[in-house]
């Protein structure tokens, strides 16, 4: 995975010369120690049954933190491009399909998409690049992000951080480039030494307490991305233009390379540091920046996965598995609910469309 | 008091709540792996002038019905077939990567649909969940038994309750139905002076449903499943060009019984301290494009 590095220099530059403005409201009092933390108001977005569930597993908050970074991506000339093995195969001669063309072409702000295969001379079964630089892009931001974020956790002298909620949005002007915002509850067990490297979960209080009680351990928010541009050659032309139905196989090989990449790339990271990811999430869509230079294919749409979930690994081995008897999330109460159902809307539905 | 090593000892990823994956623990299965299933499907390109001789970009294979309303509406018969056989695809590819990351069957499956690339005609299919395999005795005879690798869309807490109370998961089954109706007709035009039901829409609707219906309920009796639960409806009229082509989309889990007799769960009444506006689970990310 490209950029995932937060030691490259670029990201050490820039979150040294931004500034944590809460590093200077957690310095005065508490901080570090974690057992002063009572003398000091926290902030957090926790619910009220999340906080209690939060104090029920040992931990209590210590602080509202946020992280932020706008990021631009490279006036891409190509070279941040590659094939993408296994999906709409081969056909291109003289390798490299999209280098050395210059201009905008190929890369993630520009260049042509889906149609556009065939008047580039990729007959047969196509061509699939990966936007390589777009990816680093995304992965650097979030991760600049993510990094000041844990930062202010560790100013607060925080073990964690729980209720990780991202918002990324796209920017078209004046640069193509990424918004970047997060923000957590840090959490402190008091009475322990602070942590070097505070773990952040996407996991609500409850899910953490029950995750904690059962054993395991949040480890640290991941995130994989994956980014693809289709160029169609004759046969995905043919098939897309079929009077009978047909699959379009090229296409399919490309969705399906790009979202398990995407989620290969989550779990490569998730097994740096966990036994296992939870709660994953698969945003998948279209995606279209703008380009800077003008033509009619400029900023076409190509392909973005982006697979989210929290590592978790387990750190009691006598609790996960067999757990004692009497524990009641080994046997689970049957219960009828006196609320309504309409309230009490759980999880995604399975046929939306 | 004797205790058992952590069951799947492996690496997992899971999109399964914590209390969901806690039950399916409790059930005696283990989360393996978060599984995808995708399919990008072409609809064969036609028109149909139903009636008023109008082009419908889009969809294809109009047949006029007796029972839609005759020239007033008919079922896109090549389009029904391409959102069945696209989402069937995605669904088969999805229990191919259960069955390559060890899993047995796979809960909380939901499918999603939408256009790829400009028009209507081409659509992609994507179906995820969460692959889960046998971590207890008493699951792996459970397994034995069942048609693998089977598929539920319902949540880690039904799975809970379905082999809790003696029945097991068998498939995700579906049934799709897209027609082409329109509310107005040359009788109601002509008589718009008093209130009146739109007779042939209300039937080219109920049609619609029923067929649906059917071709779901007829992939139960093939795989030989005793019933369907938590059947959902899903009504949509996709980007094809006219609000008036409508999907009718149904999707089940079919379930049998695996004990020799249903087993009663006697419920507890209690009352929660949840809030009324309970957020379960609220998405990690959202994303904006300007």
């Amino acid at each position: 995975m490209p950029a995932s590095d937060p030691a490259s220099p670029g990201a050490e530059e820039t979150s040294g010369t931004v500034p944590t403005p809460r590093g200077v409201r957690a310095s005065d009092g508490g901080a570090g120690s974690g057992g002063g933390g009572s003398r000091r108001a926290w902030s957090s977005n926790l619910s009220v049954p999340e906080l209690a569930a939060i104090r029920g597993a040992g931990y209590q908050p210590a602080g509202f933190v946020l992280g932020a970074s706008v990021y631009r991506f490279a006036a891409t000339s190509g070279l941040g491009t590659r094939t993408v093995p296994g999906a709409g195969g081969g056909g291109v001669p003289g390798g490299a399909p999209f280098t050395g063309w210059g201009g905008s072409f190929g890369g993630a702000t520009g260049g042509f998409g889906i149609g556009q295969g065939m008047a580039m001379g990729y007959y047969g079964a196509g061509v699939t690049v990966e936007l390589e630089d777009y990816e680093a892009g995304i992965v650097e931001a979030s991760q600049l992000a993510l990094d000041r974020m844990i930062a202010e956790a560790r100013d607060y002298g925080a073990h964690g951080i729980v209720g990780v909620r991202i918002r990324q949005r796209h920017i078209g002007t004046p640069v193509p480039g990424v918004d970047f915002f997060v923000t957590g509850t840090a959490v402190v067990r008091p009475g322990e030494p602070s942590a070097e490297m505070p773990f952040s979960s996407h996991l609500s209080g409850q899910d953490f307490a029950k995750l904690i009680g059962r054993g395991y351990e949040p480890r640290g928010f991941v995130l994989g991305i994956a980014a693809v541009r289709a160029y169609e050659g004759w046969a995905t032309a043919g098939q897309m233009m079929s009077w009978r139905n047909t699959e379009v196989t090229q296409l399919s090989q490309v969705f399906d390379r790009c979202t398990s990449l995407a989620v290969e790339r989550m779990e490569s990271d998730a097994r740096a540091i966990g036994d296992g990811v939870v709660g994953v999430e698969l945003n998948v869509g279209f995606s279209r920046l703008q380009a800077f230079t003008t033509g009619v294919t400029a900023g076409s749409p190509f392909l973005e996965a982006l697979a989210t979930g929290t590592a978790v690994a387990r750190v009691d081995a006598a609790v996960s598995g067999a757990a004692p008897d009497g524990d009641s999330l080994r046997l689970p109460l049957a219960i009828m609910r006196l609320a309504d159902r309409k309230r009490m809307q759980v999880g995604g539905t399975g046929g939306q469309s | 008091m004797s205790r058992q090593p952590p069951a799947g000892t492996g690496f997992f990823s899971s999109d399964l709540s914590v209390d969901e994956s806690l039950l399916v623990e409790s059930a005696g299965f283990g989360a393996r792996a978060f599984v995808i299933g995708s399919c990008v499907y072409h609809t064969g390109s036609s028109y149909v002038g139903p009636g008023y001789g109008m082009m419908v970009p889009g969809p294809a294979g109009a047949s006029r019905m007796a029972g839609l309303g005759g020239a007033w509406g008919g079922e896109f018969e090549a389009t029904s077939a391409a959102m069945r056989d696209g989402r069937r695809l995605a669904l088969r590819r999805l229990g191919e990567h259960c069955s390559a990351s060890g899993g047995v069957g796979v809960v909380g499956v939901r499918i999603t649909s939408d256009s790829f690339g400009e028009t209507g005609a081409t659509r992609r299919f994507l179906a995820i969940g969460t692959a889960i395999g046998p971590d207890s005795a008493a699951a792996r005879s459970l397994a034995d038994h069942a048609r693998l690798p089977f598929m539920s869309h319902l949540s880690g807490q039904d799975f809970y309750l379905l082999v809790q109370a003696g029945y097991m998961p068998v498939d995700v089954v579906i049934g799709s139905c897209v027609i082409y109706a329109r509310a107005q007709s040359f009788v109601n035009t002509v008589a718009n002076t008093k209130n009146m039901e739109l007779e042939t829409f209300t039937k080219a609707l109920y049609t619609a449903r029923e067929l649906a219906m059917e071709r779901m309920q007829s992939e139960v009796i093939a795989l030989g499943a005793d019933g369907v639960v938590g059947v959902e409806m899903v009504e949509a009229a996709h980007n094809w060009g006219s609000a008036s082509i409508t999907e009718f989309f149904v999707l089940g889990t079919a379930i049998r019984q695996v004990s020799s007799e249903h087993r009663k769960l006697l419920p507890r009444l209690v009352v929660p301290l949840e809030d009324t506006v309970v957020r379960t689970s609220p998405s990690s990310i959202v994303r904006e494009h300007q």
